[in-house]
This record gives structure tokens, sequence and C-alpha cells, in this order.
């Protein structure tokens, strides 16, 4: 099997230079891009595994680059932003972006990212009608969930839910991405309604749901599933 | 006093003039003449006195009329006697017409006076209202106004008094010719009552300045011919100029306020972009070094270090800069001056800003054998790295840059010039305000504190010396300084200094 191909897009060349640097030595190919368009310049021609994008660049911003590369291309993007900047984050994963890194991040929280993003996309492609991520498998035919070897009984809503949180296990699943696939259009803004629920589902599946394990907060930005390995 | 002695002197011989003229007339030049003729010419001139000098000479005139009416023209003539009771009664009719006619007719001027006087007065009241409306500056406004109300109404005294933090009546800046003889229980009753007060015995006045029913302050003035009306529409337009005043500070404040705010936020986005950078690259090759399951390339490992050494060196200048103008903002920036020599600032320049410049070819252009200079070489070295930086920030990579260094009369000047898109001429000046960013688009790279510049001007100016840029749009910019140094000659020719990549 080839290396994965990652796509480095920053405008700061020292942040360049250290992933070209770090990455082939963990087993990925490096390509890099300064500016927005030079990274949609790159993608035209070939396109790589996955993408790791700053959003904050001169010119064509980091944002302006995921909508434009979801026109063509279905390549994982993990974008890299500031704290403090939640409401361009949750932008960018709702505009398609897989993931986020804050800077300043430590190089094994990009890698667990990358490797998480990578795995998803594999496991993506087969077509069961169970989906199984860690001890939690749902049969999309009977609508069964089972939990660590119980069944759980769900609501029809819970279970849509937490099909939808599943099949994007390891993901960031936006408030608004969430509303929206399973309330619909009209519900995007109701992220209070979705806490509560979200509460509701957890002391149905979690051992402690206090202390979630498999759904937890991203705070100010919406969910991820986390199997437990 | 003297002019208007003559002029009263004046008006009581101008009517007897008139009468012995009309006497001299029908007397001499006319034999036969009657007498209601001549009791008309004389009615004439009553009325003619009665309109021009007012109602004490018309009666003299009345009287003299009569007199000389009897005396000459009535029978029997040259005496005062009169025989026909006739001529009595014409003689009565005349007397009493005439004063009713000079009565009514000096009303009639008085009253023309008194409306000339009140529209001289709403003259000066418009006067003075657009002049307290065209006053730009709130802080010489109560002095600029106080000065249009003594020259428009033409009074020696006009001051204005406000409360101050503790509520003590203290006069504003309003600078009279000398000092007002003012009564401090007047002032304080007049602010405390809000009701006009007129001290007759000093001939002054204190009127209230009142905002509604609000009093905040009170109006001085030295004069005792204006009316009561008149000094209310004067103290009336002083409040209003004085709230104008107040509210105009007071938007300034704001605004100066909101300026700030604006400022800090983006020293805040920026810095914490600039602080983030580089923390990114020295956590993620530290992250590398430290994993020591993997086994690097000694290529690498000097990579991971130069990259920590690069990013270390850009944090502490960052650091620097913040230091350094906070330093220049609380005017604690005092150069230390040291005899050095340029090459050796040059050098030391170029060594530490080998990342920033790493994309741009310079060169340096310094004459040799230079004297030695006496200046402060850190910080100059500081401005020449933030002119530097700031040229490769703004042009296109692998351009040249060019650092001029050159001594003459005790002068030192150093330029930096770039083949960037120069810089339009509406911000030539403000490029070296503090965070200011060129708003130019096509650059690159637009993030940086907008320190580098104005911590130059800030060292500059603290040396005595002058920075400035000069530009010709799309054809590059050219920074230059100059600063006074004492110089000396060294025996030894320096190293000169060649070029450098």
């Amino acid at each position: 099997m080839s290396k994965p191909v990652i796509l480095v897009v920053d405008d700061e060349p020292q942040i360049l230079r250290v992933m070209r640097a770090s990455l082939p030595i963990r087993g990925y190919e490096v390509i890099t891009a300064s500016s927005g368009e030079d990274a949609l310049d790159e993608l035209s021609k070939h396109v790589p595994d996955l993408v790791i994008l700053d959003l904050v660049m001169p010119d064509t911003s980091g944002l302006e680059v995921c909508r434009r590369v979801r026109e063509f291309s279905s390549v994982p993007i993990i974008v890299l932003s500031a704290k403090g900047s939640e409401s361009d984050k949750v932008t960018a994963l709702d505009l398609g972006a897989d993931d986020y890194v804050t800077k300043p991040f430590g190089m094994d929280e990009l890698l667990a990212r990358v490797r998480a993003v990578l795995r998803r996309l594999s496991t993506a492609e087969s077509n069961d009608r169970v989906l199984t991520v860690g001890d939690v498998s749902i049969d999309m035919d009977e609508r069964r969930v089972v939990v660590g070897g119980n069944e759980i009984r769900l609501t029809p809503k819970e279970f849509d839910v937490l099909k939808y949180l599943v099949s994007n296990a390891g993901k960031v699943v936006t408030h608004r991405a969430l509303l929206q696939a399973v309330w619909g259009w009209q519900s995007a803004d109701q992220t209070e309604y979705l806490r509560v629920f979200i509460n509701q589902l957890r002391r149905k599946i979690e051992p402690d749901s206090s202390q979630p394990r498999y759904i937890l907060t991203e705070p100010w930005v919406g969910y991820r599933f986390t199997p437990s390995e | 006093m003297k002019r208007l002695g003559r002029q009263r002197w004046f008006g009581y011989l101008g009517p007897l003039t008139g009468v012995a003229t009309v006497t001299a007339c029908y007397k001499l030049l006319i034999i036969e003449v009657n007498a209601t003729t001549v009791a008309l010419s004389f009615f004439l001139v009553v009325l003619l006195t009665a309109a021009s000098q007012g109602i004490g000479p018309a009666i003299l005139a009345s009287i003299a009329g009569m007199l000389c009416l009897n005396f000459f023209f009535l029978p029997p003539v040259g005496t005062f006697t009169i025989y026909d009771p006739q001529n009595w009664v014409a003689l009565c009719a005349f007397l009493v017409t005439a004063i009713i006619a000079s009565q009514l007719s000096s009303a009639a001027r008085r009253r023309a006076r008194e409306a000339e006087k009140s529209r001289e007065e709403v003259w000066k009241l418009y006067q003075l209202s657009r002049a307290i409306i065209i006053t730009p500056d709130p802080e010489t406004a109560v002095s600029t106004i106080s000065r249009q109300v003594r020259e428009v109404f033409e009074i020696t005294n006009c001051e204005v008094f406000t409360p101050d933090e503790s509520g003590r009546l203290e006069e504003l800046p309003a600078t009279s010719a000398s000092p007002p003889p003012v009564s401090e229980k007047l002032l304080r009753e007049v602010f405390e009552r809000g009701e006009l007060r007129i001290d007759t015995a000093h001939n002054s006045t204190y009127a209230p300045l009142k905002v509604g029913v609000r009093v905040t302050g009170v109006l001085f003035l030295t004069s005792g011919l204006m009316e009561a009306g008149t000094i209310e529409a004067i103290s009336g337009l002083v409040a209003l100029a004085l709230e104008r005043a107040r509210f105009l500070k007071q938007l300034s404040r704001t605004e100066a306020l909101r300026q700030s705010d604006q400022l800090k936020s983006a020293l805040l986005a920026s810095v914490s972009h600039d602080l983030r950078t580089p923390l990114t690259s020295i956590r993620a090759a530290v992250d590398n070094l430290l994993e020591k399951n993997l086994n690097w390339d000694r290529e690498a490992l000097h990579e991971f270090h130069l990259i920590i050494r690069e990013e270390v060196n850009r944090l502490t200048r960052l650091v620097q800069n913040l230091l350094e103008m906070a330093r220049i903002e609380s005017g604690e920036l005092h150069p230390i001056k040291e005899w050095g020599s340029l090459s050796e600032i040059f050098g030391n320049v170029l060594d530490r800003c080998t990342a920033e410049l790493s994309n741009h070819r310079v060169r340096v252009e310094c004459e040799e054998n230079l004297p030695m200079v006496k200046v402060d070489s850190r910080l100059l070295a500081s401005v020449i790295a933030n002119l530097l930086e700031n040229a490769a920030k703004y042009s296109p990579g692998q351009s040249e840059i060019i650092l001029r260094g050159a001594i003459d009369s005790h002068r030192l000047k150093v330029t930096v010039q770039d083949q960037g898109p120069g810089i339009p001429t509406n911000e030539l000046t403000r490029v070296f305000d503090k965070f200011y960013r060129g708003a130019i688009r096509s650059v690159k790279r637009r993030y940086g504190t907008g320190m580098g510049l104005a911590i130059a001007r800030g060292i500059i100016e603290a040396h005595g010396g002058r920075i400035w840029v000069e530009s010709t749009p799309a054809n590059g910019a050219t920074f230059s300084f100059t600063v006074p140094v004492e110089t000396r000659m060294v025996s030894k020719p320096l190293t000169p200094v060649g070029d450098e990549a």
C-alpha cells in the first residue's frame, strides 16, 4: 500500500517546514501550498488523501478554499483554527470540513485526527446493514441498538440521532448539521433543544451520563461520537 | 461728555436761529405780510426742531416764535401788548398747537430711535449666536464667546462662572482686560436661585445660565446700559454655547475611547496571531524531537533545531517590540550612547533577521572607512531590523532590498529600499502610526502587529532624529532616517561590509 498523501496549506513558511520535515517519517507523503490559490491549483491537478488547511490566510481564506474544494471533491479536510474563533470553525465544518485542530497544536493531536479521519474513510466504504463501531452496533433494517452487549430501546428520533453520530464516528458533527439531518432545515437553530435531547440519549446509552464515553461534547461546536476501543 | 454738551447747546441754539431767520426774512424782505403766514412759518420751525432735537428745544422754539410773532408782527408792532382779543386767541392757539405738535413729533422720533436700537441689539445677538455656532473648538469656546459678547455689546467685562467638582463657582478662562469686581455672595445667590441680579453700585449684572430649568453657571457683565431682555438673550446663548462645548467634549472623548478600543482589539488579534504561529512551529518541532520511537535522520533533527531557534528569536523580537512600545508610550525610552560602528550594527541586524529575510536578497551599500559614531547601537539596530522586516513583509519574494548607510557632517543616515508595491501618497505619514497596517490587498502577508514602524519612529525621535518614507506607486518604498551623531575617525580601516545574501 502506498503512503497516504497529505496536502498542507498554510501561509506560514515555518509551519510548512515543520510539516515537511516531520510527516514523511510518520508514514505520510507531504505536499505543501502557501496560499489558498496555490492549494486549489494543486487540488485541480491531483487529489491527495487528506488536506490540512489553515483558516486564517490572506487573499483566499481557508473557508473559501473549503467551499470551493467541496464543489468538486470530497477529500477529507482538517482545518487549523485559532482559539477564540469558534464561529469560523463551525462554518468550516458546516462547509464540509471533517475536523479541526486549534493552534498551537501538538503533533500527536494532529496525527490522531489524521488517523481518525483516514480510518473513517476506509470503514465508511463498507456497505453493511449493521453498523458496528467499537462496542456499539446499529442494525439499520431492524432499528436495533446494542451497546456493550446490552440491547437499548430508543425512540425513533433518538435512533436517528445516534445513527447519524455513529455513521460519522470520530468526526465532529456541528449542532446545525445534526439538527438538519434529523429534524430538517427549519430546526437548524434550536441548539438548546438538541442539548436536552442528547442528555436524554446519553442517559440511555452511556454507563455514566455525567461523564460521557461515547457522545462527547465539542464546546460551542457540536458533538463527536467516539467508540470505546 | 464734551461732545454731548455741545450737541445740547446746539439743540437750543438751532431753533432760536431758525425763529430769528424767519423773523428777519419777513421783516426785511417782505413789507406787507400776513401774520398767519408768519405763524405757519414759525410752526414749521417748531416741527423741524421737534423732529430733529426733541421736545425741549421744540418748546423753546414755540415760545420764541410766539414772542417774535407778538413783538414783530401783531399790532401794535414793536411792543408785547396786544389790542385785538382775536390775536390773543391766535397767539395762545399757536403756542398750544406748537407744544402738542412738538410732543407728538418727538415721541415719534423716540420710538424710531428705540426701534433702531432694538434692531441693532437683535443684530448683535444674531452675530453672537452665529459666532457661537461656528466656534469649532470646545476648549476655547467660552473665551471666544466672552470676547464676542464684549466686542459686540461694547462692555468691559463678561465672565462665565461654572461650578467645579466640589461645587465651588470657578471663573472659566475668559481673560477680560481687567479683573472684574465680582461679589462671591451675589454669584452664589444667582446660581442657587436662578434669578437675574443687578448690582447698581458696581454697575454690574449677574445672570443665571440656564438649560431648561437647570442652572449650569452664572454670567457676569459690567454694563448698566443693557435691557433685561437683552441680558436674558445673551445668557441664554452663552448657556447654549457652554452646553454645546460640553457635548462636543464628551463626543470627542467617546470617539477617542472607541478608537482606542478598536486599536486594542486590532492589537490583540495580531499579537495573538503572531504569538500563536511561532508557538505552533515550536510545539510541533519539540513533539517530534521527543518522539523516541522514530528514527529521525540528522537532516531532519537539524531542521527541527533550526526551526525552534528561529521561532524563539521571532517570539523574542515580538516580546521586545511590545516592551519597547510600552517604554516609548510611557516616555521611558532613554538612549544610552556609546561608540560603535555602522557596519557592526548592520552585521548584527542581518544576523538577527535571517529567517525574515530568507526569501529576499539583501544588498548592503556602505562606504568603507566610516568614522565611529556615538549612538545607542541596540536601539538603532532595532529600528533597522524593523525597517528590513517591513520591507520583506511588503515586497515580493526573491526581490532585492537595499540597505544603505552614510555618515556626513555629524549626521548618520540609513535608508532601506524595497521593490514592493509602494505606498499610496495618503498613507505616507500614517504608516508610522501605531497599529497602522497598509491597506494594499495584493501583498501576500498582511499580518504583523503594526508596531514596527511606530517603534522605529519612537526610537528615532528619542535620538532627536527624523524618519520618513518616500514612494512612487508600484515602484517600491524607501524608508530613511537621520540622527545627529558625534563622530570619531579610527586609525585602522574597518572591515568592509560585503554583499550579504
